[in-house]
């Protein structure tokens, strides 16, 4: 979710405005939880909440955790976690994952914006680890498609049971059911916040592929996409994690390739984890992997990007804090002040060309147009630590 | 009474300040591993003293002119006379722990604490030292591993040594090493904190360098092996061992070295107002992992003075700019 | 290629399906303690991996002998320890005949040899019944496995050590070992226990 590894150059308008959009997108599965679920939705949600926020207030008097004014970091996490659990956890389960979400992954790092994994996912692991059978139970309502691919059997091979399980007729935790929902809500991300989209594309492709080609069931291959898209936490993860542009790598190639990984790393999980839903153990680690992505080779777009604004790159080098006497000995007797004085003198011609250089360089901006407020900071702080 | 205050001093600084596991990150496996249950967690941390106080004593009274390549092998062979024993006879009499312990008792002889304290404190101290160092160390190791195996017994399991105590809520997952990496986290946090009410002066985070975490791991291998590796936290200037260094780095070290030793007793004088001869190094605050910490900035710095003092002979006699 | 296939799925499984480092909890120290210096990434890893895959191998060899196949697992790990000490020998007697090697590979190769990763893989594949290509193949199994944790806590600690809001409490080993332990969920999850017990 939002609550994870900030980059270091995002504005916090930017910040506010996709936690927000957060918000308002977890409002969809909440409905659609309190459709089916009723009344126990609500109490869940509220449970987790209220356990969010005590923990937000513990922190803030204690460790001095910073949770940023008009924002609804507590609002998201303790939804979050409320509707990747079933219906039928009960309240210990969920007051203990909500405040697992807060204790170990938001509160230690001073603010939920610079968790470095996903709070509300790693409590969903926290809990699978610890209470498997609780965790996948719906008794009531049957097999989910997760314990039915696990076991190798399928839904029928009619549109009807496809439909059925698309809308969300069918067992799952109580949020995560209705893929129709996040179709929806994958198209506000589109209209929103394209770049981030690009993961998440990249993602459900890996999904499909790996359906494809290694299909779990044995009733076709279009049968094991829609079971795999549909069962477990894989949409619900794809349009609120992987879309989450604090938590994904800040270059567009680098979240190409790390929604691709990302969609891999959890199916394969998902192949060899004895539990029904492993996907979760997978966005921990693409989590844990995504600021390696940034690594990959420049293109040559990004490289004419970086040289347009290479004059404008400050390189800051760690500066000691403590000068020893014998160098300021010997370093010559002009006062700093003096040489940057001195240095600003400039004649006249060489006014002439720097302001026809950045005239030029002007131009170059304008025509390529390409960098954005979000990958422009980047270029500019290089991998400055400020 | 200096000599109390000065064992004092050491205690503290081994035990708490620069604890061994929660601040060092040394002998984390058999913690994280083993230390499930406190029956187990009370084994490990009387395993650890038992080993961690011989090997020291031992090292500081035969070890001393022993090159340190062979060294290293001989708390190895040291671990296997302690070790072994107490495996044959926890096989006998209580199979269940040693069930437990599984393969992590024949590893207790190569653990990294006892490898790292041998180095840095029993080779270069007395016996007497040493042994305060083992004891402080192996106190605080073991306290670690009996709070840690408390707590998540009674977490994970709902029992304590074995006996049920009723707990409605089980975690499970704090049996697995997630569960005490996390609490040994959380353990290092509220002992810094307490240094931070207590010892206002202290720096524990001394005690875990990560100065060198963005350097890019992305270089030719050769390259990568000249960089130098001190696992100890000592120079590597070592006594009694001739060292291959290649010429350039000779003759810095003729020109800087005279300077090296006015700049560290400047700095001995700024920083700290109890002086102590290099003889007679014992584990303070003036610990090699400190002055490893102020040595990055003072390599940078010797490197100038001589490229400066170059600059400067140069230039004296055609006047400067 | 069913030697291949053999040693390719012991290497995957101490990798990845029961990560020896972060399931384990073997070789953690070295683990987290090289990650905060990534340029000896690199050589640690090739000795650690040479060590280990040695080690599984010559042990598992030994262990085809009727005479040593039939003692105690104490007996064992005995005989195990003293060829990691007859390896370790070997390897410093090389170093030191070779005039170019430095004293800094000197104390790689003590580390690498001397730590509850190399040590465990023969006691590992004793205790699992491999064969010697899945031997060889988890040794090398350990070297990757090594390798991946380090990386991923580096990113971790670079990541730590942008953020400015960490209290002070948690500021340096507390957030590490934090950050340490839910690598360790993930890659719990995988599995959903710790087999090498």
């Amino acid at each position: 979710m939002t609550d994870t590894n900030m980059p270091q150059n995002l504005t916090e308008e930017f910040k506010r405005s996709v936690i927000r959009d957060y918000a308002l997108m977890l409002c969809v599965p909440m409905a659609v939880a309190v459709f089916i679920h009723g009344f126990f939705a609500v109490i869940n949600i509220a449970i987790s909440l209220v356990t969010c926020w005590i923990f937000k207030s513990v922190g803030k008097k204690l460790l001095d955790v910073q949770f940023p004014p008009r924002t609804y970091h507590t609002f998201v996490i303790g939804t979050a976690v409320a509707l990747l659990l079933p219906a039928s956890a009960p309240w210990w389960i969920i007051a203990i994952s909500a405040s697992f979400a807060m204790g170990v992954c938001v509160l230690p790092f001073g603010s939920p914006e610079n968790a470095p994994f996903i709070p509300s996912v790693s409590a969903l692991c926290f809990a699978t680890l610890c209470w498997p059978e609780e965790i996948y139970n719906y008794s009531d309502f049957g097999d989910s498609l997760g314990k039915m691919l696990l076991y190798g059997n399928s839904v029928d091979d009619n549109i009807i049971a496809i439909l059925e399980a698309f809308v969300g007729s069918v067992p799952s935790a109580l949020g995560t059911g209705c893929a129709m929902a996040f179709i929806g809500l994958l198209v506000f991300i589109i209209i929103r916040r394209p770049k981030d989209s690009i993961p998440v594309f990249t993602f459900i492709i890996a999904i499909c592929l790996m359906a494809i080609l290694f299909p779990r069931v044995a009733t076709g291959r279009v049968v094991s996409v829609v079971m795999e898209l549909c069962s477990g936490m894989i949409l619900f993860g794809a349009v609120f994690f992987i879309s989450s542009p604090f938590f994904a790598p800040k270059r567009t190639v680098a979240k190409f390739f790390w929604g691709f990984v990302s969609g891999i790393i959890c199916m394969v999980i998902r192949y060899v984890c004895p539990f029904e839903e492993g996907a979760c153990f997978g966005f921990l680690i693409s989590c844990a992997v995504s600021d390696l992505f940034d690594g990959l080779p420049l293109t040559r777009k990004e490289k004419k990007q970086i040289k347009a604004l290479e004059p404008y790159i400050e390189i800051v080098e760690p500066v000691p804090s403590v000068v020893p006497e014998e160098v300021l000995e010997l370093i010559p007797d002009i006062s700093p002040v003096e040489e940057i004085v001195e240095e600003t003198e400039t004649s006249d011609e060489e006014t002439e060309t720097i302001n026809r250089e950045s005239e030029t360089l002007e131009t170059v901006i304008s025509e390529e147009n390409t960098v954005t407020e979000q990958d422009a900071p980047f270029f500019i702080g290089g991998d400055s630590n400020e | 009474m200096s000599n109390k205050n000065h064992t004092l001093k050491t205690i503290r600084n081994s035990a708490i300040i620069k604890n061994p596991i929660l601040f060092e990150a040394i002998g984390l496996c058999p913690v994280v591993a083993i230390a499930f249950s406190l029956k187990l967690a009370i084994f490990l941390a009387v395993v650890t003293a038992v080993e961690l106080i011989v090997c020291e004593v031992l090292a500081s009274k035969f070890l001393k002119n022993v090159r340190r390549y062979w060294r290293v092998a001989l708390y190895t062979v040291f671990g296997v006379a302690i070790i072994f024993p107490i495996m044959y006879g926890v096989d006998k009499l209580f199979p269940d722990i040693s069930a437990n312990f599984g393969v992590y008792l024949p590893l207790m002889t190569v653990n990294s604490l006892i490898a790292l304290h041998c180095e840095r404190v029993a080779v270069k101290n007395d016996v007497k030292t040493s042994f305060i160092d083992a004891v402080s160390s192996s106190l605080s190791y073991g306290a670690v591993a009996i709070i840690t195996g408390f707590v998540r017994e009674l977490l994970g399991n709902g029992t304590i040594l074995g006996y049920d105590i009723n707990i409605p809520i089980k975690l499970p997952a704090f049996l697995m090493p997630f569960g005490g990496l996390l609490l040994m986290g959380f353990f290092a946090a509220a002992l810094k904190a307490f240094i931070g009410v207590k010892y206002p002066e202290a720096n524990p985070n001394k005690a875990f360098d990560t100065s060198e975490i963005r350097r890019s791991l992305r270089d030719k291998f050769v390259e990568l092996m000249k960089d130098d590796f001190n696992p100890y936290g000592d120079t590597a200037e070592e006594d009694n061992i001739k060292i291959y260094v290649p010429k350039s780095k000779e003759e810095k070290e003729k020109k800087v070295k005279p300077k090296k030793e006015k700049k560290s007793k400047r700095n001995r004088k700024s920083v700290n107002e109890n002086t102590s001869s290099p003889e007679t190094t014992v584990v303070t605050e003036e610990t090699p992992v400190e002055q490893e910490g102020n040595r990055t900035y003072m390599d940078d710095f010797s490197d100038m003075l001589s490229d400066l003092q170059e600059y400067k002979n140069k230039n004296d006699g055609g006047g400067k700019k | 290629m069913n030697i291949f296939l053999n040693l390719l799925s012991a290497a995957l499984y101490v990798m990845l399906f029961q990560n020896l480092i972060f399931n384990g909890g073997y070789g953690l120290s070295e683990a987290v303690r090289m990650s905060a210096k990534p340029r000896q990434l690199l050589p640690m890893a090739v000795f650690i991996t040479l060590f280990s895959t040695v080690i599984s191998a010559l042990c598992v060899l030994i262990d085809l002998f009727p005479l040593i196949h039939n003692l105690n697992e104490i007996y064992h790990a005995l005989i195990y320890v003293g060829i990691l000490l007859v390896v370790y020998i070997i390897a410093m007697i090389i170093a030191n005949i070779i005039p170019k090697v430095q004293p800094a590979t000197k104390r790689r190769i003590g580390i690498a040899a001397f730590n509850t990763l190399v040590l465990a893989m023969p006691l590992i594949n004793y205790r699992s019944a491999f064969n010697v290509v899945e031997s060889i193949g988890a040794g090398l199994g350990a070297g990757l496995a090594y390798i991946i944790a380090v990386i991923l806590i580096n990113s971790g600690l670079k990541k730590l050590d942008t953020i400015t809001t960490i209290s002070k409490a948690f500021k340096g080993t507390p957030a590490i070992f934090i950050y340490t332990s839910l690598l360790s969920l993930a890659f719990t999850g995988i599995s959903g226990t710790s087999v090498f017990i």
